[in-house]
């Protein structure tokens, strides 16, 4: 999900949006509750199929249901991929502070110039 | 049969979990080519020129087409990126000022009408570089760039003023600010003073987007260049005429 542009920072500023903090805010957190339920969904996936599939193979010698060495190969396949791509997700999210923090900003610098912005969109 | 069904199972399944890696993979450096691409373009796009620009639509149209297509993650991730931004910000509070500074100048009394010297409408040739090109400009109808130039202009030589009598430049921050400064330590007298006040204060109006007329664009550039003229001549022992 991409992040605020400078060109709607610009928006803001220049349609004098009131509360327009609270409505950045909003945005990030919007972005955080995705992000972080695709990591959970993520990991949880990869974490369960693991156990799911290990304990399925470890216990074929009792004549329990039995997971090839074929399956079990292709499940721990998914399992890394789904492991990948939620750690990905995590490690977006460390950036999300610093970056609301500098969206902040850059809202309050632009604004100090909003002559200027609404002049030239004005025009 | 059960055997095909696992052999396609198997299949598709490395097959799905290659492609996720890969999707991430290609996230990755698709964001990386486009910021770099991006930034590309911001130095082709003559960045320096831009900040020593004086004209309105260029500054807006590098805001709008340039600095505006990155986003706030590029801000904060790349070094290059974020010091294009707060440089071309600076620019623009430097050569116009801010909204703040410019509604602490405009709360500063204008001197009576008749404190002003007269006008001299249509006698363009008493005008002396700068203010001559500045006139030039508000009279082909770029108005906001002619008084943004006269603001930014009258601040410089002030700072620069301020600095020969031994002020810090940490003290010389706005055109408002810098009178203040001058005329409340004796530095200046109080008529030049108000003259410039006035000047900027027509400025900060054009700059608010606020009609000026021509008269009153052509009184605070005479008034500017009479004020300034009498502050390096008699205000400045030993200050080399300008």
């Amino acid at each position: 999900m991409r992040t605020i542009s400078l060109l709607e920072v610009l928006d803001l500023v220049a349609g004098d949006v009131a509360d327009s903090e609270s409505r950045i805010q909003q945005v990030f957190e919007w972005r955080f509750d995705r992000d972080m339920s695709i990591a959970r969904w993520a990991l949880g996936v990869a974490a369960s199929l693991t156990i799911a599939v290990l304990v399925a193979f470890f216990r074929g010698g009792t004549g329990d249901a039995v997971v090839t060495t074929r399956e079990l190969i292709i499940a721990l396949c998914c399992s890394l991929a789904s492991g990948v791509y939620g750690l990905y997700a995590l490690v977006r999210l460390r950036r999300i502070n610093k970056e609301f923090i500098a969206a902040l900003k850059l809202y309050s610098q632009f604004r100090s110039v909003r002559a200027f912005v609404r002049l030239y969109r004005g025009m | 049969m059960l055997d095909g069904f696992w052999d396609i199972a198997w299949i598709t399944s490395v097959g799905a979990a290659f492609v996720s890696v890969v999707s991430a993979l290609l996230e990755v450096s698709y964001s990386i080519s486009e910021r770099k691409r991006k930034v590309r373009e911001a130095i082709a796009a003559n960045f320096e020129a831009i900040l020593k620009s004086d004209n309105l639509k260029e500054l807006g149209k590098y805001l709008d087409e340039t600095l505006g297509q990155f986003d706030v993650a590029e801000y904060v991730a790349k070094d290059d990126v974020s010091s294009r931004i707060d440089r071309y910000i600076a620019k623009l509070k430097d050569y116009i000022g801010t909204s703040e500074e410019i509604s602490e100048e405009e709360r500063v009394p204008v001197p009576p009408r008749e404190e002003r010297p007269e006008s001299p409408a249509g006698v363009f040739d008493l005008f002396e570089p700068p203010y001559n090109e500045i006139l030039a400009e508000f009279e082909t109808g770029e108005r906001w760039n002619a008084l943004a130039r006269l603001r930014r202009h009258i601040e410089i030589e002030l700072r620069e003023l301020g600095i020969e009598m031994g002020f810090s430049e940490d003290q010389l921050r706005s055109a408002g600010q810098i009178l203040h400064l001058l005329s409340t330590s004796g530095r200046v007298n109080q008529g030049p003073a108000d003259q410039l006040r006035y000047a900027v204060s027509v400025c900060n109006r054009a700059i608010h987007g606020r009609d000026v007329s021509e008269g009153e664009a052509q009184e605070a550039l005479w008034v500017a260049q009479r004020a300034m003229q009498h502050l390096r001549i008699n205000d400045v022992p030993g200050a080399p005429q300008r």
